[in-house]
């Protein structure tokens, strides 16, 4: 006999996988995002870098009748620290604003939430590297915690908001991976491979979550290269391969949750000694999700970044 | 007779305060200086790489000014007058940047010595001397060493020799 599961632990007409898995939720974009691995640049010793940006989520093609409705605005900041040449700490905090609309035997409603999310806290040890002239290849294993500290019992009129619409997740998560950077004067190469232990909280577990990013930046201006440090134009192109499992409540996998999605992004990065300013939009090419799982549109990013 | 004496003065003054200046702007060329440094950084890649590099370096001590150049992977640094090149300082500097440290070649003023039977580069403004190693042109430098004549040398910073750090000479003209 299956168990009955509380719809405020389930979310199950709601169905985001995509906000859990992609870290809307979690703050884990800085790692996983779609253009400026931040991670794979060199954080110098002594050397602070702030990384700011602005994320436009829409997922709007829902095949149900309930003809869901979702945008997610989020604005993750970034603080790394290098504490010597090859550790460094990242502190990574989401400000995010969800809003859900929804067909309910009520009629049409709109339902959300707004504020920090889960913040994540990470150390990044470069272990191999290898410097030539215009050139530097890097190898990284990170390790850090994302912590409860956006809400998780946010109510509306409708009651306590579903699981993926809560600001936080409530759990203690352990993540661990690896990062790798090819950088030359023409381009850039990374490829981060990523694993998150999502932990229960409060009888529920979302589902563990995998990523595998690449990125390819190739310079288009200046095309030959001058004297001095000119500022460089890339254009980008990255992946993203996110696999989620399912959710656990009661003892139970939630249905409408976990799944597999592939985004290929396409953007532009100009970068200076100080700053970077960066877009790009991720363009989902594959949503294998589980069930009636609201499939995402894409999401919009622009950003900077400054050392200092 | 006053407004002579006026006029005499003041070119007097004009005099002394030529020679002064003049003294001056001898200053550095008679008692020498490092002039500059190129420290080649391996590994900067990219405009964001090169704020670290020129942070770490700005920080040595007696350094004034650092320009980095990308595509040659090489940092330019200006000394204050009387500072004098720590190599292991510029190496540290490097190394905290997050790059590998390449060749350091400077471009010094001073005089040549003779210690040991080796030609030595005394840098008296900054209280520092390099061993000079270049075989082709040590004839023309020992000739030099004889006129007390002072130089202006461009070479590659190697090992320490005798307790000095060895210059491999690529370029030296008299300082006239």
């Amino acid at each position: 006999m299956k168990k009955t599961i509380p719809m405020r632990n389930t979310g199950s007409q709601f169905f985001f996988p995509i906000l859990v898995s992609f870290g809307l939720a979690t703050g884990s974009l800085a790692w996983a995002a779609p253009i400026t691995f931040n991670t794979a640049l060199p954080v110098s010793s002594g050397e602070f870098l702030l990384r700011g940006q602005l994320k436009w989520l829409r997922s709007s093609d829902d095949p149900t009748a309930m003809n869901r409705d979702l945008t997610v605005w989020a604005a993750p900041t970034v603080l790394a620290y290098g504490v010597n040449e090859r550790l460094a700490l990242f502190g990574i905090v989401p400000y995010l604003d969800k809003h859900l609309e929804v067909n309910t035997p009520l009629g049409r409603v709109g339902r959300g939430d707004a504020g920090l999310g889960d913040a994540t806290f990470l150390a990044r040890y470069t272990i191999w590297e290898a410097n030539k002239t215009g050139a530097t290849l890097r190898l990284a294993p990170f390790a850090g915690l994302k912590v409860p500290s956006g809400d998780d019992d946010a109510q509306d009129a409708l009651g306590v908001l579903p699981r993926p619409l809560q600001l936080g997740a409530g759990s203690w998560d352990p993540l661990f991976g690896t990062i790798f950077t090819w950088q030359t004067f023409a381009g850039e190469f990374d490829s981060s491979i990523s694993y998150q232990v999502n932990t229960e909280a409060d009888g529920y577990r979302f589902g563990d979550q995998a990523e595998w990013d690449l990125s390819y930046q190739y310079r288009l201006w200046p095309g030959k290269l001058g004297a001095g440090v000119p500022g460089f134009l890339y254009a980008v192109l990255e992946s993203n391969l996110l696999w989620a499992w399912q959710d656990r409540a009661s003892g139970q996998n939630v249905p409408d949750t976990g799944g597999t999605t592939w985004y290929l992004a396409p953007g532009l990065q100009y970068v200076t000694k100080r700053y970077v300013l960066e877009t790009a939009i991720q363009l989902p090419v594959v949503q294998t999700l589980n069930g009636n799982a609201l499939r995402n549109d894409f999401i919009l990013t622009a950003g900077f970044r400054v050392n200092f | 007779m006053n407004a002579t004496k006026l006029v005499n003065h003041r070119w007097l003054a004009a005099v002394l305060a030529a020679g002064i200046a003049m003294l001056g702007i001898n200053a550095p060329r008679a008692s020498g200086q490092i002039v500059e440094a190129k420290v080649v950084a391996t590994g900067m890649a990219c405009p964001f790489c090169a704020y670290g590099v020129e942070k770490w370096l700005g920080r040595v001590h007696g350094v004034t000014d650092v320009t980095v150049d990308l595509k040659t992977d090489t940092a330019n640094l200006r000394f204050a007058k009387g500072a004098s090149l720590d190599a292991k300082a510029i190496h540290r500097a490097v190394t905290k940047a997050g790059f590998t440290m390449g060749a350091v070649t400077v471009t010094a003023v001073g005089f040549l010595t003779e210690e040991n039977g080796s030609l030595v580069l005394t840098v008296r403004g900054a209280k520092q001397k390099f061993l000079l190693t270049s075989p082709e042109n040590e004839k023309a430098l020992t000739k030099l060493l004889k006129e007390e004549a002072a130089i202006q040398v461009t070479g590659k910073v190697q090992a320490r020799q005798q307790g000095l750090a060895r210059l491999a000479l690529a370029h030296y003209a008299v300082v006239k």
